[in-house]
Formats: structure tokens, C-alpha cells, sequence
């Protein structure tokens, strides 16, 4: 390593574990062992002596980089914090050094898997607030004190305040209730419970039953017993039917444990600026939010939610940082009663107000609707009875499920303009409710097709920031409705 | 209270000269494409159905040339409309099919450039590059000047409105 820099020299530079390089190599290694299992076993590779010789040098070769290459990352990588600035020196060939400054960090995100809780380790994601692709740094595999120490630094000297008890979990509900945190809400099991029984995952659960026995059953002789099975629960009615529950069961089982790995023990915290969110059972993740950062909010609910009266609550916000190891989520409860709903939003997110009376769009709209969706509902079922007839109950479903959703979306779709807010609510099979402020609004366009321009109606798209743009399109507004949200946008009380 | 002015600026009558130079250009080049494509279709004897879908995209696109340089540049250019203001700018076009109106304050232009291509340049024409959060904004076939002037004059306000939120000490812009 040079040794140019005053600030290596002065200050100890710190590193991640040894065991990242570990967790880099398998994680850089997985996908190249099945394609090579595939390789051998399904094509049958092996038994090509040339392929063989060549394949195994070239595997040997691959491996053999990743590894030089992971150590080489992780020899180069170091940080060290003071009291002004984060430094970062990364790089496997070619160095980079940069410095970022405290006071600019826009958030900290914290990312604990099962198996780094187990050795003591977590990782942390800092937000750094620049606007090229390199807005974070990205500290995996560091100890625990060691996050704690760093989410101190960055509280004392940086402008964000730190949600400290994320990782003790003992004095995690006292932890909140001192100092300026107000505790808003905490899933219940019975929540998470209610909704994934009756969110439609039977479908989602016989795919990956399929797909698992389908990759299963090239590797393994269990397609004879799977026969076997099914044939013995179709001896009878009563033995089909106790499959069929079976299954049920089984699919509803499987939806609650993946909700409640997703969504367990989610918290939702906040004090003057931030918005706090915990959640993991196994894993534990943990982001905190600026609330200036929030640009509009989303209340959504499917087909069977909405009859429940359950929605879902997302933030489309600025600071959208993603990365696959550390997901963030910007769900801010994931289904809540929509009364519970309507009440905790103002607290968590004061800077949004919700409109309670809506003005519905006028019904001709479903007819201007029903135009614009023919090549769904009329088009693709006469296409398919034409040419895949075998294919018929798609084009019926096609056709029943546009029809009356578009039918649906002209009675109750609604605007509705308040004071700062503008709100737009999108019905058809599932509901959407967007709540946009005007000055967190970059731009609106209005459009007219001829067919809308004889009816009197338009359509809005309103562009909010968030990465990547979101733009909300509200079909078949009244034209006056659109200019005046026009005017309404442009003017500044 | 500011009420939204109609927009009225037009963009030059050359601008149909420079879009039609720009379309033929096109349409030759993907007819040229179309028939080398031919040309192996024969050497090589292709499937047939692959001579029927390139002789029918020669046909589309020669009809739908001879619209799109003859027609549509005229319309665009009637239709076209922006309006500059203080407070936002205003792009309109589109007419009897589709019809779009934009609208973006002065606050959330980020950035403005003029761009000028070869053939725009023989023109003495630019097109005005509008730059907001996720998307670029454009207003094609100005004249020279015209566009310069524009270039500066929202630079000039949007400048203003910079100085004025770093005074509030309101959000940054990262």
C-alpha cells in the first residue's frame, strides 16, 4: 500500500472482518457451481474429455481470480471516521480515495443477517447524500460495537439524530420512548396473520411448488412417487378433497411464515425529523428516513384487502437507496386497518394531510375507458380464439377481469384538491390512493385525446422525485378539474 | 393570483425543412437496411415468411414516409406552442388526435442547454434542452438567437431562485 497520505499515516485505518472475504467469494462462487452441476449433470458434459480439461482449467482459473480478487478488495478497502469527515479508500486494482463530509450523511441504514448476528457482525449502509451513483458507502460485515461506535460519531457530529437501540433488542420499547422518539405502531401476528390468508398466495405457492419439483425431478427419481401420491389421493372424492385441503393448508402456511420473515416484528418510530423503521425476525433491518424526503404518499389495497377494509401504506420518497444486500423498503405498514390507517398517518408523516371527501370522475369517462382497453378486452380474446383456441379461458378471463375493472375504475375513481394537496385515487382491481403535496410535485402534463376532448375529460400525469421518477396518471378527469389543478400547481398561495 | 397565460410562442417554419431532412434521413437508411436484409434473404433462400415481413415493413414504411414528410412536419410546427414566464414554462403540441400540455415551474428546471446538430446548424436553427428531475424537456426548431435568449433568460431564473432557497436555507440540491 502507498504510503502518501498523511491521513493513513495519522489516523488507524479500519477494515472489514476477514470473514467478508469468505462471504464474497461463496457469495461471487454460488451461482458458478450450479451452472456447472448443470453443465455436468443435465448436459452431461463429463463424459467430453476435451470439454473437461478446457472447462476444469478455466473453473480453476475463475476461482482462482475471485479469490486474489476478494482478498485484493479486501486488503485495499479501509475507512476510519473523525470528527468532520468518513474516508473511504476502496478499489482492487485502481485506489479511490474519498473523503465525504458529516454533516452531509442523509441516513443510515442497518442490515443484520441471521448468520452475522450469530458471529457478532452487522452491516451498515451510510447515505451520504452526493448525487453521483456513489451516494453510499456500504460497511459490510463490521462488528456490532463497532456499528454502534460509528452510529455515535454520526449522531455527535453529523446532522442526523441515530436510532440507537437498533441493535439491543432488550431495551429496545424503553429505548424509544426516551428522548424525542414517539412510538407509532408495532405489527401484530394477528395482522400478519389475517393478511396473508387472504392474500392470494395459493397461486404463488403452487409455482414454487412446481419450479422446486420441476428443477428437483431432473436431478432426482422423485417424479415416480409424486405419481404414486397423486394417484392415491385420487382414488376417492373424500381422498381428493383432503388433498386439495392439504394443499390449501399447506399454501396458507407458507404465506404466513414468508409475511412474517418479511414483516415481523416491524416498528415504526419517529422524532422531529426522521421516520424510523425496524423490522426482521432472523434478519434484522433497520432505516430511518428524512421526513422532508418524502415526496407523496401511496395507500394501496387489493382485490380481497379492500374488502376487509386492510390497506398498505408506501412512502415515494427522494432517498430511495437501493441495494440488494440491505433492501429498504419504503413500505410504511405493510397492511393496516384503514381506519388505524387514515389516523397514524398524519402523526408519522405530519407534513401530509389527508382529504377525506373525494369527487368521483364522471361516469361517461367508462366509456372513453372502455376504448382506450379494447385491444385487452376485445382484441387479445378474439386473437386468442383465432389463433390458440386451447387457450380460450384466458381470453375469457382477459375479457371479464378489463371489463369490469375498467367499468369499476369510471364509477369510483375519484380527485380530489385541497389546499396543498392534490389527491387521486385510481380504482380498478386493487385500489390506489396518492396523496401529493404541490411543492414536493415536479411537473403535471395534461392530455387530451380527441375521443376525451368531445367528452370534456383529460388525462393528468403528475411526476413526483423519487428514484426513479414516479408518475401517477390519472385518467378522465373533468377538463375544468385538469386546468384548475393546472393553475392550482403553478400558483404559490 | 397568477393565472396561466395561454401559450402562443411559436417555433420557426424551418424546423419542417430540418425535421423532413432528418426523417428521409432515417427512412433511407432503414429501407437500406431492409434491403440488404432482402439481399441475403435471396443468396441464402430464407424461410419464406421472412421475405413477406420484410417486403410488408417496406411497404409501411415507404407509406408511412410519405405521411410522416409530407404531413406531419407542417402539423407539428402549426401545433407547437411554449410560453415562457417568471413563473413556468409551458410546452403545448399535439392537435386533433392527441393533444399534450406541460407544465413546469421555474424552481424545478435544474439545468438548460441548446443543442445544434448539422442540419439544425445549416438552418440557423437549436432546440432548447430543458433539464428537471428524471427527464429532459425539449423545444425543437428555434432560431438561433431566439434560442440563446431563452437559455439565458431561464438560467438567469432559475439562478434566481437558486440564490433565493440558499438564503432561506431551505433543501439542498444534491
Amino acid at each position: 500500500m502507498e504510503k502518501n497520505s498523511v491521513y493513513e499515516q495519522t489516523s488507524s485505518l479500519k477494515k472489514l472482518h476477514p470473514i467478508w472475504i469468505g462471504f464474497r467469494l461463496f457469495k461471487s462462487i454460488r451461482s458458478l457451481i450450479l451452472f456447472i452441476v448443470f453443465l455436468f449433470i443435465v448436459l452431461d458434459m463429463s463424459s467430453n474429455s476435451i470439454f473437461s480439461w478446457y472447462g476444469t482449467t478455466l473453473i480453476g482459473i475463475f476461482i482462482v481470480y475471485q479469490i486474489g480478487a476478494s482478498v485484493l478488495e479486501w486488503y485495499r478497502f479501509g475507512y476510519y471516521f473523525d470528527q468532520e469527515e468518513i474516508y473511504v479508500q476502496k478499489g482492487r486494482f485502481v485506489k479511490m480515495k474519498r473523503f465525504f463530509p458529516l454533516d452531509l450523511v442523509q441516513g443510515i441504514n442497518q442490515n443484520t443477517l441471521l448468520i452475522h448476528r450469530m458471529l457478532g457482525l452487522t452491516s451498515l449502509l451510510i447515505d451520504v447524500g452526493s448525487s453521483d451513483r456513489d451516494s453510499s458507502i456500504k460497511l459490510e460485515m463490521i462488528t456490532i460495537e463497532e456499528a454502534e461506535q460509528i452510529k455515535k460519531i454520526l449522531s455527535k457530529y453529523g446532522n442526523i439524530q441515530v436510532n440507537e437501540p437498533v441493535a439491543s433488542d432488550k431495551d429496545q420499547k424503553e429505548g424509544h420512548k426516551d428522548k424525542n422518539f414517539t412510538h407509532h405502531y408495532t405489527i401484530e401476528t394477528n395482522e400478519i396473520l389475517i393478511a396473508s390468508l387472504t392474500s392470494l398466495r395459493l397461486l404463488f405457492f403452487l409455482s414454487v411448488l412446481y419450479s422446486v419439483y420441476s428443477q428437483l425431478s431432473q436431478f432426482l427419481p422423485i417424479e415416480e412417487h409424486i405419481n404414486k401420491a397423486i394417484a392415491y389421493f385420487q382414488t376417492s372424492i373424500q381422498m381428493l378433497l383432503l388433498g386439495i385441503a392439504l394443499l390449501i393448508l399447506c399454501s396458507m402456511i407458507y404465506g404466513f411464515v414468508k409475511t412474517f420473515i418479511q414483516y415481523g416484528g416491524l416498528v415504526v418510530t419517529s422524532d422531529a425529523h426522521r421516520i424510523y423503521l425496524e423490522k426482521g425476525i432472523g434478519s434484522k433491518t433497520s432505516f430511518s428516513i428524512p421526513k422532508d424526503n418524502i415526496q407523496a404518499l401511496s395507500i394501496n389495497s387489493g382485490f380481497i384487502h379492500r374488502m376487509l377494509k386492510i390497506v398498505n401504506v408506501r412512502l415515494i420518497s427522494a432517498t430511495d437507496v437501493n441495494d440488494e444486500d440491505i433492501k429498504v423498503s419504503n413500505i410504511l405498514f405493510p397492511f393496516i386497518n384503514r381506519q388505524r390507517a387514515f389516523t397514524l398517518v398524519p402523526e408519522v408523516v405530519p407534513s401530509f394531510a389527508i382529504t377525506g371527501s373525494m369527487s368521483n370522475i364522471p361516469k361517461r369517462s367508462i366509456l372513453v375507458k372502455l376504448l382506450r382497453t379494447m385491444y385487452i378486452w376485445l382484441l387479445l380474446p378474439l386473437g386468442i380464439f383465432l389463433f390458440i383456441p386451447g387457450f380460450w379461458y384466458i381470453a375469457v378471463l382477459a375479457f371479464v377481469i378489463t371489463l369490469t375493472s375498467q367499468i369499476v375504475s369510471g364509477l369510483c375513481s375519484s380527485y380530489s384538491l385541497n389546499g396543498q394537496f392534490l389527491q387521486l385515487r385510481k380504482v380498478g382491481v386493487s385500489t390506489r390512493l396518492f396523496i401529493m403535496r404541490r411543492d414536493r410535485i415536479e411537473r403535471i402534463m395534461l392530455s387530451e385525446t380527441m375521443i376525451q376532448r368531445k367528452m370534456g375529460l383529460a388525462s393528468l400525469k403528475v411526476t413526483t422525485r423519487a428514484r426513479p421518477t414516479k408518475v401517477i396518471t390519472m385518467h378522465d378527469v373533468p377538463i375544468q378539474i385538469a386546468l384548475q389543478c393546472q393553475s392550482w400547481f403553478i400558483n404559490e398561495d | 393570483m397568477y393565472v396561466l397565460k395561454e401559450p402562443t410562442q411559436k417555433i420557426s417554419p424551418d424546423a419542417i425543412k430540418v425535421w423532413r431532412i432528418t426523417d428521409a434521413f432515417h427512412t433511407i437508411i432503414f429501407l437500406g437496411l431492409l434491403s440488404f436484409l432482402l439481399y441475403f434473404d435471396y443468396s441464402y433462400q430464407w424461410p419464406n415468411w421472412i421475405g413477406i415481413v420484410i417486403y410488408s415493413l417496406m411497404g409501411i414504411t415507404f407509406v408511412s414516409a410519405i405521411i410522416e414528410l409530407i404531413i406531419v412536419p407542417v402539423y407539428k410546427q402549426r401545433t407547437w406552442r411554449y410560453e415562457i414566464d417568471g413563473n413556468c414554462i409551458q410546452l403545448k403540441h399535439g392537435g386533433a388526435f392527441k393533444k399534450t400540455h406541460m407544465i413546469i415551474p421555474m424552481n424545478k428546471v435544474y439545468f438548460v442547454d441548446t443543442y445544434q446538430g448539422p442540419i439544425l446548424q445549416r438552418y440557423k436553427l437549436a432546440t432548447v434542452k430543458i433539464g428537471t428531475v428524471g427527464y429532459i424537456h425539449e423545444i425543437p426548431g428555434l432560431p438561433e438567437r431566439k434560442a440563446s435568449e431563452i437559455r439565458s433568460y431561464i438560467a438567469s431564473l432559475t439562478d434566481l431562485y437558486k440564490a433565493k432557497e440558499a438564503a432561506d436555507g431551505e433543501e439542498q440540491r444534491v
